[in-house]
């Protein structure tokens, strides 16, 4: 469903002295009903990469195509009401808006897109049960725990019933046993069909995923799929590459210094 | 020093809340070195006048130079409570970083200092040619006269100087005291941790419904001129708390009432913006408030200004209605001073109207026997007592100051020939009342006619009669029915001194009349207490002028607070929205949607203040006429067209300030 071709994002300096490349060449797909981590350390060109394929950002070169549509082509006005009804989104701090409840959180991608209101709340009613929010529509933010506010982000994502949920380090701000429930919710979620594109830098949660990637300088080092192997061993395996990426980094270090 | 070393660097890297901080102080400074010129000259100014104006305008004035110090002290620790809100940050950094309480005391007291410094030498400097420019050009043309020092002395300068530091001190103690109270780096948790949902205060909403509607009801309900000055201040301050708990209280109701219709509240125009305002009136609706009650202070103070300085003549002509008046105290009088006969006395005059070049083209002599509070009836006329003057809602209706005159007296006066019986009397008004009959106690007179008042006062403020009876014997006889206090012998002695008054047209310049005024008051031909309509309109002028200068400069500082707050305002929201809209942006609203957004928002916080602000002036526009009509000014139309062209010189001067701080307000969010 999602299709990335030789992806290449450069950022200049104001006065184009020097550039940096944050992405070189990225390709790779991902298939509907897919559950994809992205792996890479902070500066690897991770969040470059969620931020392209969330047409908040443009490509220096390469393209994306998600079902059939090209993301260089919706025009700058459309990308919004694009980015609205396809894609969800978490982020690691919520991003919840403090002045609405939770339920008004939830349905704010349904208000945008002018959803009328009897729809807004049958989906409401049928999304929350599920994230264990039933009883909480009523409450602001402040009221809610930090795993409780990331479930709200959630179902915000959810509610639109988005083709790919991008998930920007979603267990970042989250304790281990939070960031465990919310894991498990993504793997619910991916079971019963919705396609998952992560992008952390710890290990246990992209464990929870079918398939890994591993970016480092901007390019896709490695990938891993998860097969038939437990959430533990998938675990080691993506430690082992991780201290194989390392030890590589360190070796191009060592070269640098020759 | 390492203090003001690190302070003068905080200063420069935030410009953005320091340079309004030293603007708003300077221009403070500037206000008060001008109103203490204009206090401690006003001696000079008001030279020309006699020592009951110079006395009242030295008064107004100092009344000004106070109001300006309180405006000071408010807007300074207004100004510096911003200051401190938008730097928890910041403190909380050197915090961070090793700060202690006295570290941070002694680095906020040391920009403060250096702050106070500036602001005084800038305003001291500025204030000084201000107050030159100002006196040379306004007051010049509103025809102020005398040789003032006005900007040119230093004592205004150097007590402006001493209030500005003393209100640095206030905020230096200030803030040490928020560093006690406070941890900064606490203050900054708190703040990430967003905030909760405000309540509707009722008991505010109640009381905020009471207040403006009593101050409305007492604007609109309040027809007495009298009873409109004794109400005003009352009124004022009735409207002042209705509107900040309104805007506080009111503003979170209605946003929760339109939030609960659903669909109107599930729109993408209407669901961003009701959730932030309910969220933003609680920390806004006392700024709105405060920006709604200064743009009505600048109207209505600017309004009524211009209006009483335009209103000279109309104000000149209800208090001294001929060119000139004198008590004539000739041997034909009660009051002689020596034995100068009326027919000596009025060629006298007439001589002294000569040599100053003045013609006079009509002269009437009224003596009038005396005259009575009356409360004029259908049908009857009842005396006044203290009470009807002492009601709650301003003097009893009907009430009158009655003259009464002889037939003979009136006879003339208007040199006419009529004949009254006993039984029968001639009414005059100013109010143009007529009546068939009048009874007086158990005494029933039908009015005959319609007696003219060809001297009579046109101040508005107090409704004038004059009776005329037959004679002495009548009057007596109609007094005593009114007032059994009024005995007969008491009445005989006062109608047997009845005063006679000569009012004269004149032709001439004002400066002759006045020369002719000064003359006759001092020659001794027999005349007392003369009145000059130029002496008055020159004096009149200059008292309004005075007040107008008084009323701009006044209106400057209102306006300065106004845009001082709007751009607090906007950059204190623009901070806390800044990361509500990048997170629109993320969950699928476009630029433009974003920026529909903030425009709705920002266009309403910016009409509603200005929109209550024309209400209340409307409200307060009849209310204050009212007021004016005291002063002899009755003309309705060109009050309502002054205030019409104020408001829109001030939407206009509004509309600037709010894209001026708009622009700030969208950098910020950007």
């Amino acid at each position: 469903m999602l299709e990335i071709t030789n992806l290449a994002k450069t950022y200049h300096t104001r006065f184009g002295a020097s550039s940096v490349h944050a992405l070189t060449d990225i390709s790779f797909g991902v298939e509907d009903g897919e559950y994809v981590a992205i792996m890479g350390e902070s500066g690897s060109g991770k969040s470059t990469l969620l931020n392209l394929i969330a047409a908040l950002d443009k490509p220096t070169s390469g393209s994306i195509n998600l079902n059939g549509t090209e993301l260089a082509t919706i025009p700058e006005a459309k990308s919004a009401k694009f980015r609205r009804e396809h894609l969800g989104f978490v982020f690691q701090d919520f991003n919840l808006l403090d002045t609405f409840n939770v339920q008004d959180n939830i349905v704010l991608p349904l208000v945008l897109s002018k959803t009328p209101v009897a729809e807004m709340a049958k989906r409401v009613h049928e999304l929350t049960p599920k994230l264990g929010l039933d009883d909480k529509l009523q409450k602001f933010p402040y009221e809610l725990s930090g795993g409780q506010q990331q479930r709200v982000a959630a179902a915000r994502a959810l509610i639109t019933d988005p083709e790919l949920l991008l998930a920007d380090e979603p267990t970042g701000a989250l304790d281990s046993r939070t960031a465990d429930e919310l894991l498990k919710l993504f793997a619910q979620l991916n079971a019963e069909g919705q396609t998952i594109l992560m992008v952390t830098h710890s290990a246990v949660a992209a464990s929870h995923a079918q398939r890994v990637l591993f970016i480092r300088d901007g390019r896709i080092f490695h990938q891993l799929y998860r097969g038939d192997l437990s959430q533990d061993e998938m675990l080691v395996k993506i430690s082992d590459t991780m201290t194989a990426m390392l030890a590589k980094q360190d070796d191009t270090g060592a070269k640098a210094v020759d | 020093m390492f203090y003001f070393h690190l302070a003068a660097t905080n200063l420069r890297a935030h410009k953005r809340i320091f340079v309004p901080f030293l603007l708003a102080m300077t221009l403070l400074t500037v206000m008060n070195v001008v109103m203490l010129s204009a206090y401690m000259d006003s001696g000079a100014l008001f030279a020309n006048n006699g020592d009951g104006i110079q006395a009242a305008a030295q008064e107004m004035f100092k009344y000004g130079s106070e109001v300006m110090m309180i405006f000071a002290v408010i807007l300074g620790t207004y100004a510096n409570s911003f200051l401190l809100k938008q730097r928890t940050k910041q403190l909380a950094l050197y915090s961070v970083i090793g700060f202690g309480k006295r570290e941070l005391r002694h680095m906020v007291s040391a920009e403060l200092i250096i702050c106070a410094g500036i602001s005084i030498v800038c305003g001291a400097v500025f204030g000084a040619a201000f107050s030159r420019l100002s006196y040379l050009a306004l007051g010049k043309m509103l025809g102020m006269p005398g040789h003032a020092h006005f900007g040119l002395d230093l004592k205004p300068i150097l007590v402006s100087a001493a209030v500005i530091a003393l209100i640095f001190v206030l905020l230096i103690l200030i803030d040490a005291n928020w560093l006690r109270k406070h941890r900064p780096l606490a203050m900054l948790q708190a703040a990430s941790a967003g905030e909760r949902e405000p309540k509707t205060r009722w008991l505010m909403l109640i009381i905020g419904i009471i207040t403006l509607g009593a101050g409305y009801a007492a604007a609109i309900g309040i027809t007495d001129p009298l009873g409109a000055l004794q109400w005003f201040f009352i009124a004022v301050i009735l409207v002042i708390v209705g509107t900040y708990a309104l805007f506080i209280a009111g503003s979170v109701f209605i946003y929760k009432l339109l939030r609960k219709n659903k669909h109107y509240y599930y729109q993408p125009a209407h669901f961003i913006n009701v959730a932030n305002m309910i969220h933003r009136m609680r920390q806004n609706g006392a700024g709105l408030a405060s920006i709604t009650i200064l743009a009505t202070m600048t109207l209505v103070t600017i309004a009524t200004t211009i209006t009483l300085y335009l209103g000279v003549p109309q104000i000149v002509s209800s208090s001294t209605p001929a060119d000139m008046q004198y008590i004539r105290a000739t041997s034909a009088d009660k009051l002689a001073t020596g034995k100068v006969t009326p027919a000596q006395n009025q060629a006298a005059v007439a001589a002294i109207a000569k040599k100053h070049h003045v013609t006079i083209t009509k002269r009437s002599v009224a003596t009038i026997s005396t005259g009575l509070p009356i409360k004029l009836g259908a049908k009857r006329v009842l005396a006044a007592s203290n009470k009807d003057y002492a009601g709650t809602f301003g003097p009893a209706k009907g009430l009158m100051t009655a003259d009464i005159m002889t037939l003979a007296n009136y006879n003339q006066m208007t040199g006419q020939n009529i004949q009254l019986a006993r039984s029968s009397m001639l009414l005059g008004t100013n109010t143009n009342q007529h009546r068939r009959q009048l009874a007086f106690g158990p005494h029933v007179l039908r009015v005959q006619g319609t007696a003219r008042m060809p001297y009579a006062s046109k101040l508005g403020g107090t409704k004038n009669a004059l009776f005329v009876f037959k004679d002495n014997a009548v009057i007596t006889q109609v007094a005593h029915a009114l007032s059994a206090k009024l005995s007969k012998k008491t009445l005989a002695a006062t109608l047997a001194n009845a005063q006679t008054t000569v009012y004269l047209e004149l032709k001439g310049s004002d400066a002759n009349q006045i020369a002719m005024a000064k003359e006759v008051q001092h020659a001794k031909i027999g005349t007392l207490n003369v009145q000059s309509a130029a002496q008055s309109r020159s004096s009149v002028l200059q008292w309004m002028s005075a007040f107008l200068f008084m009323g701009i400069l006044l209106g400057i500082m209102f306006i300065l607070a106004t845009a001082l707050i709007l751009y607090y305002k906007q950059v204190s929201e623009g901070l806390a929205d800044a990361k509500r809209y990048k997170i629109l942006q993320q969950v699928g609203l476009s630029e433009r949607e974003v920026k529909a957004t903030i425009n709705s928002q920002l266009l309403t916080l910016f009409y509603v203040p200005l929109v209550v602000a024309a209400v209340h002036t409307a409200v307060a526009a009849p209310f204050i006429q009212r007021v004016l009509v005291l002063f002899g000014i009755t003309n309705w139309t060109q009050f309502l067209t002054i205030i019409g062209i104020t408001l829109l010189v001030f939407a206009a001067i509004y509309v600037v300030m709010y894209k001026a701080t708009a622009r700030v307000y969208y950098r910020i969010v950007r």
